[in-house]
């Protein structure tokens, strides 16, 4: 039960230290994407049951670092939508990241499997 | 259980409000939840959490602007006691004297009008934002503890200063009481409920050419 605990422990924090990575790449996949597009294409590539109460502070943050740009529409029925997208910059931040996650994970692999 | 998405949008927003956040920014954090619900059908506590949860990853609240409000209020009392004590009838350089009773009576005031009412706001607006979508029937017996002791303290401070029993601390010309009510009373600005827990407007902006662009050409 604890040793399960520990495990779970360990997965939240890998994903803590990696989603924004993960989704500066959904961002870069989709070429308009608001909220929830944007958690269908992180569960895509397994980040099932992210929640939305994690993904909106989290691309405001993004956006207050210059990465992620935003946009509000109104439609023509239901509320306004905010349609995110990457700058520049977080194109080179994502570019970075996927460094840096390579290199990470071969020292990590490395040291795993010795 | 299914939570109303507009009863967790108020409360949200009363509980960014509460947070010190700007309204333009409250605007757009409410938006998202209901367009997010809407559009996924999903239950917003359960995508959220609970309102007060979720206003606290956006903003945490500062403890100094609920300190200045109390003092503010405390101020405003402390200006309407003085008033009352200085427009007594007598010369205006003439001594007011300051007795134990006035001052329990002052401090009863600042209490009950100063920092209850905020202090029991802010904990009556925390407690809805951690139980959207829940059952009611929890007893609020800590707030009806503090008015009832309130009530009594209030009745306390007014029948002793009847008796007047208490020795004079210090007197004052009448004229430094009145200027130091006409300067503190504006606090009385800052007594009583300043809840808003309205739902916010849409936040919605006119589209621009250079979006019209890059939604043609770039994100399409």
């Amino acid at each position: 039960m604890g040793r399960a605990k520990v495990r779970e422990d360990r997965q939240s924090q890998w994903l803590k230290g990696v989603l924004d990575l993960a989704v500066l790449a959904a961002l870069s996949r989709e070429t308009s994407a608001y909220g929830y597009t944007l958690m269908t294409s992180l569960a895509e590539f397994g980040f099932e049951g992210i929640k939305g109460g994690t993904i909106y502070p989290l691309l405001s943050r993004l956006e207050d670092d210059g990465l992620v740009k935003s946009e509000w529409v109104t439609g023509e029925s239901g509320p306004p939508r905010k349609y995110f997208w990457l700058t520049p910059s977080g194109r080179a931040e994502l570019d970075s990241g996927r460094d840096g996650w390579r290199t990470f994970s071969n020292t990590m692999t490395k040291a795993l499997e010795g | 259980m299914s939570t109303d998405l507009w009863e967790y949008s108020k409360v949200l927003a009363e509980q960014l409000r509460l947070n010190g956040m700007k309204e333009e920014q409250v605007q757009e954090v409410v938006a998202e939840v209901q367009h997010h619900v809407l559009g996924t059908q999903q239950d917003p506590v359960g995508a959220f959490g609970q309102p007060t949860d979720y206003a606290m990853t956006w903003v945490r609240p500062k403890s100094g602007r609920w300190v200045r409000r109390i003092a503010a209020a405390s101020a405003g009392v402390t200006g309407l006691l003085a008033l009352a004590k200085g427009l007594r009838p007598g010369p205006w350089s003439g001594p007011v004297d300051i007795d134990w009773s006035s001052v329990i009576l002052w401090l009863t005031w600042v209490v009950c009008m100063g920092v209850l009412p905020w202090t029991v706001e802010v904990w009556l607006a925390r407690r809805r934002g951690r139980r959207v979508g829940t059952p009611e029937g929890v007893p609020v017996w800590g707030m009806l503890v503090a008015i009832a002791l309130s009530t009594a303290a209030v009745i306390w401070g007014i029948a002793t200063m009847l008796t007047d029993e208490g020795g004079v601390l210090f007197s004052a010309p009448k004229w430094v009481l009145v200027l130091m009510g006409f300067v503190c009373l504006p606090g009385l600005a800052f007594i009583g409920s300043h809840r808003n827990a309205s739902l916010p407007a849409d936040p919605a902006t006119p589209v621009t050419w250079k979006t019209r662009v890059r939604r043609a050409f770039i994100n399409r």
